[in-house]
């Protein structure tokens, strides 16, 4: 019966979160010993009560203060001076743009509507097919959560044991800079219309050592924060209050972009967002108590064990897997129910544990390009305005140029786990 | 304030400036004592455990916020094929579940509360123990025990019920406004 309330929940377009909620409430409710209905609040508040966690939020504020400082154009300058004279030049600019707003915001989402609201209409002016604009800024999009700082990373090492977020952090660097350049080799070899002249329409007249200049402000954050966490000065958590505390003086400060009175709102709105995926996170250890409490996790474990024999018949189960799910579920809530189960049997089967990590988190951020829940089509299509049908047509090529990136990722470790070890890891 | 200028319903407004105000302190508090700890070597004994109480109120009333301007993420593949209509109709019965949802969820909380609630948080005991005994103020010291803070659950619970109810009220307006 709970699970039919929670189909049912998601189905008649209850959030997620609460559709967990109430199949759980339900069940705690009507079930005997040891079922109670307070163990539903009592996991909820376990499975937040984390101090590492609360970077997820400051990093959300982080990113929301960079953005309300006007940096996306700044972004946008800084990557049209190294790639926006190239072959496909507006599209480059867009992938780049996208590898640097990664560092600021580690969310897709965010990075969609940043770059889409000024790519789009630019790039269908000079030529480009709109539904082709909206799907590769989609497409690279997904680059956010891959490049540190990421939201996902962080979730990830929460969620099992022995993987670090400096780690991973530093293993996300090399396959989304390389999904950033098969993205570029793909658009510069299908693109005929845009000659490189086409994108100085972005530089607004400034030059290309001002427009340098300017990018090094909003730059010099990720590399102040990644550095100081890959250096071990500070942890995650206040690495984030680090950043939120930069982007408050270069805003209100520097770019003089933010005033003191905007900050309430921006506050409340990022704990807002913050709150859409944290609730997920509480609705989610509740469940995994539940599952836990009745083995789920150990009998798959045993199961998967005994039919799968080795990493790359394993790996290729977990692509399918992750590519299916990301379809239909949120990529957090996949992560946080899934990953629990298929870290041992990875770790078992003498997959790193980092080397997985990245593998899983990047193939569900490819779920956020593909309908019906994926987030970041949802945001280009809120923007490009071109109807979902020919948006997903045009993203499949992308979807596909991603896939191989995964591919190549899943089965040569060393792109992966090579940085990593490199500094110690 | 700011804050009451970008909402216009008093809920909003109660769950926007909690959430805003929990992010603001919890900031505040992990930054300083960051600092502190980089620069002086020392730090708060409550500047881990205060931020992760603060985060959980400021996702509480986040989560009722979030809800009051449809932020959540919902599946809305089955209820894209439906009509406009069908979906206003539809979005109106979650919204009953899901203040059903709050309000099972703050029962939870309270039970949560009454059987955990007499622990004591280490973190913050001994600085409000001396903070109660130096302000002569005894009731301060609700804030060393952990009821205080898992009544989150209960708030949260509580706000999220009203926001849903609210958000139902605001649909039923949309549909009778439309049959005139």
């Amino acid at each position: 019966m709970a699970i039919a309330i929670l189909i049912a929940g998601l189905a008649i377009g209850m959030p997620i979160a609460f559709a967990i909620v109430a199949a759980l409430l339900y069940f705690m409710a009507a079930g005997d010993f040891p079922y109670q209905l307070r163990i539903v609040a009592t996991e909820m508040f376990k499975g937040v009560n984390s101090y590492p966690l609360l970077a997820i939020p400051l990093f959300i504020l982080a990113g929301e203060l960079m953005n309300a400082s006007g940096i996306t154009s700044r972004i946008i300058a800084f990557a049209n001076v190294l790639v926006g004279r190239l072959r496909a030049g507006l599209a480059l600019v867009n992938i780049w743009a996208s590898v640097i707003f990664a560092g600021l915001s580690g969310s897709a989402v965010a990075d969609t509507s940043a770059i889409g609201r000024v790519f789009i209409p630019e790039m269908e002016k000079h030529g480009y097919n709109r539904a082709y604009a909206a799907a590769l800024t989609a497409a690279s999009s997904v680059i956010g959560p891959i490049i540190p700082p990421s939201i996902p990373v962080i979730i990830y090492a929460l969620t099992v044991t022995g993987v670090s977020v400096p780690a991973l952090f530093v293993a996300g660097v090399v396959p989304g800079v390389l999904l950033a350049i098969f993205l570029s080799v793909y658009v510069m070899a299908t693109v005929k219309i845009d000659h490189g002249a086409e994108a100085e329409a972005l530089s607004s007249g400034q030059s290309a050592g001002k427009a340098l200049i300017g990018g090094i402000v909003p730059l010099l954050m990720p590399v102040f924060v990644v550095g100081s966490i890959l250096m071990g000065v500070v942890t995650p958590t206040e690495a984030a209050s680090f950043a939120v505390a930069y982007a408050l003086i270069v805003g209100v400060g520097f770019y003089r972009q933010i005033r003191i009175s905007d900050l309430p709102r921006i506050f409340a709105s990022s704990m807002r967002d913050s709150a859409v995926i944290v609730v997920i996170i509480a609705a989610v250890a509740a469940a995994n108590w539940l599952l836990t409490y009745n083995r789920v996790p150990n009998d798959v474990t045993a199961w998967v064990l005994t039919n799968v024999d080795s990493q790359f018949s394993f790996l290729v189960v977990v692509i399918l897997l992750f590519l299916f799910v990301g379809l239909f579920l949120e990529g957090i809530a996949a992560m946080l129910v899934l990953v629990p189960i298929l870290h041992p049997i990875a770790v078992s089967l003498g997959v790193d544990p980092t080397h997985f990590g990245i593998v899983v988190i990047f193939n569900l951020m490819i779920g956020l390009i593909t309908p019906p829940l994926g987030l970041c089509l949802f945001v280009a299509e809120g923007i490009a305005q071109v109807g979902m049908a020919r948006l997903t047509r045009a993203v499949l090529p992308f979807f596909a140029v991603e896939v191989l990136v995964l591919v190549i990722i899943t089965f040569v470790p060393e792109t992966v786990i090579g940085l990593p070890r490199l500094l110690g890891y | 304030m700011a804050i009451t200028r970008f909402s216009k319903s008093p809920l909003t407004r109660v769950c926007a400036a909690g959430a805003g105000l929990s992010m603001a302190a919890m900031f505040a508090i992990i930054f300083v004592n960051s600092v502190r700890r980089y620069t002086i070597g020392k730090s708060f004994e409550w500047g881990e455990e205060l931020p992760i109480y603060m985060g959980i109120y400021g996702m509480m009333f986040g989560v009722a916020y979030a809800y009051l301007e449809d932020r959540h993420i919902r599946f809305t593949l089955v209820i894209d094929l439906l009509s406009e209509r069908a979906q206003q109709k539809l979005f109106a019965a979650v919204d009953l579940v899901v203040a059903l949802c709050g309000g099972l969820l703050a029962w939870s909380g309270y039970l949560f509360v009454a059987s955990r609630g007499n622990l004591e948080s280490p973190g913050l005991v001994g600085r409000v123990g001396d903070l109660a005994e130096a302000t002569g103020q005894p009731w301060m010291e609700v804030f060393a025990l952990m009821g205080f803070w898992q009544a989150s659950m209960i708030a949260g619970g509580i706000a999220l019920c009203f926001a849903a109810l609210s958000k139902f009220g605001e649909r039923r307006g949309q549909f009778k406004r439309r049959r005139r």
